[in-house]
């Protein structure tokens, strides 16, 4: 979506310099939530305040919407249908090697000591007390980033 | 897309939705994964969307989808309004490394449950390991590699 977003803000409309939109990403990026639609809500937050940051947001998840809930519908009618759990049986085991990509992504970009003891903590604290909430493990990760650059 | 973004969601729709509410079964919660994953906008939206219809239909939907952008939208409000200035100071960055690495422990975790229920044979496996090594080596789009898993379901059928 950046690049797109950069096309249209900075170069065709000029809604805000090259400078100020690379400050802009590196917000959305920093804040939770998704980068397209915070960047979007911040654009439209310093086009025109308040009634253009609503109407930047709606525009963002519109396309959204719309798309997944059609395609929500589509698959409860053929939830049942025999197609449709052969085709998911090769899906399924994809998404598994997606979300073991998704592991190494996320390794990769805190890879030194202090995030190999983060890792190593999170694993030990989730696997003897299963029931809490994921929450504060990250709670916990923050704290420990915090603390372990300390030394 | 990225692979980053929604799959950092995971851990917490697991807990939420899987554990405690029983909303979705672990395959539903995969299956959901694989459909906001690949299709285009906001993978939060999606997700949202998503999990929202088939809990409460259209309506539900709806809800999910603006309470999942509520409270980045009032984030960003009130730091664009100039209340608050967030700067890349060193220690925002310490704390910033700390969680990527708790939210790799977290999708570690899940994986290791999913791959219990997911991974029923020979072909899962290979499936599993193709898509991985898609990904992380080859940097081959989502998308794509879940399509090449529906084709290969796909196949099965024929």
């Amino acid at each position: 979506m950046v690049p797109l977003f950069e096309h249209e803000i900075v170069t065709r409309h000029a809604f805000m310099s090259a400078a100020d939109f690379a400050n802009l990403i590196g917000l959305a990026q920093v804040t939770p939530g998704p980068i397209g639609f915070n960047s979007a809500t911040y654009v439209g937050m310093a086009q025109s305040g308040f009634i253009g940051s609503v109407v930047a947001s709606l525009g963002v998840m519109v396309p959204s919407i719309v798309i997944s809930l059609i395609v929500a519908i589509f698959l409860r009618k053929a939830a049942d249908a025999k197609w449709m759990k052969l085709l998911m049986k090769g899906v399924r085991p994809c998404v598994v090697g997606i979300i073991g990509a998704a592991v190494i992504f996320f390794a990769k970009t805190a890879l030194c000591w202090q995030g190999a003891v983060i890792f190593a903590a999170v694993v030990f604290i989730r696997w003897t007390w299963a029931k809490l909430n994921p929450i504060w493990s990250l709670a916990v990760s923050a704290l420990l980033g915090w603390a372990l650059f300390l030394i | 897309m990225t692979l980053g973004g929604g799959m950092a969601m995971l851990p917490l729709m697991d807990r939420e939705f899987v554990e405690k509410r029983r909303w979705l079964t672990p395959q539903e919660m995969v299956d959901i994964v694989a459909v906001m994953q690949s299709l285009p906008g906001l993978i939060a939206v999606n997700m949202a969307v998503l999990i929202g219809y088939r809990v409460k239909g259209v309506t539900g939907a709806l809800v999910a989808a603006f309470a999942s952008v509520l409270s980045p939208f009032a984030i960003i409000v009130v730091i664009a309004s100039g209340l608050s200035s967030l700067s890349d100071t060193p220690t925002l960055d310490h704390i910033f490394l700390g969680v990527r690495a708790g939210c790799a422990a977290l999708i570690f975790m899940s994986l290791f449950k999913l791959v219990k229920q997911v991974m029923d044979g020979p072909l899962a496996w290979s499936l599993g390991a193709i898509a991985f090594v898609a990904s992380v080596v080859l940097g081959i789009d989502i998308t794509f590699v879940i399509l090449f898993g529906f084709l290969v379901g796909y196949g099965a059928l024929v």
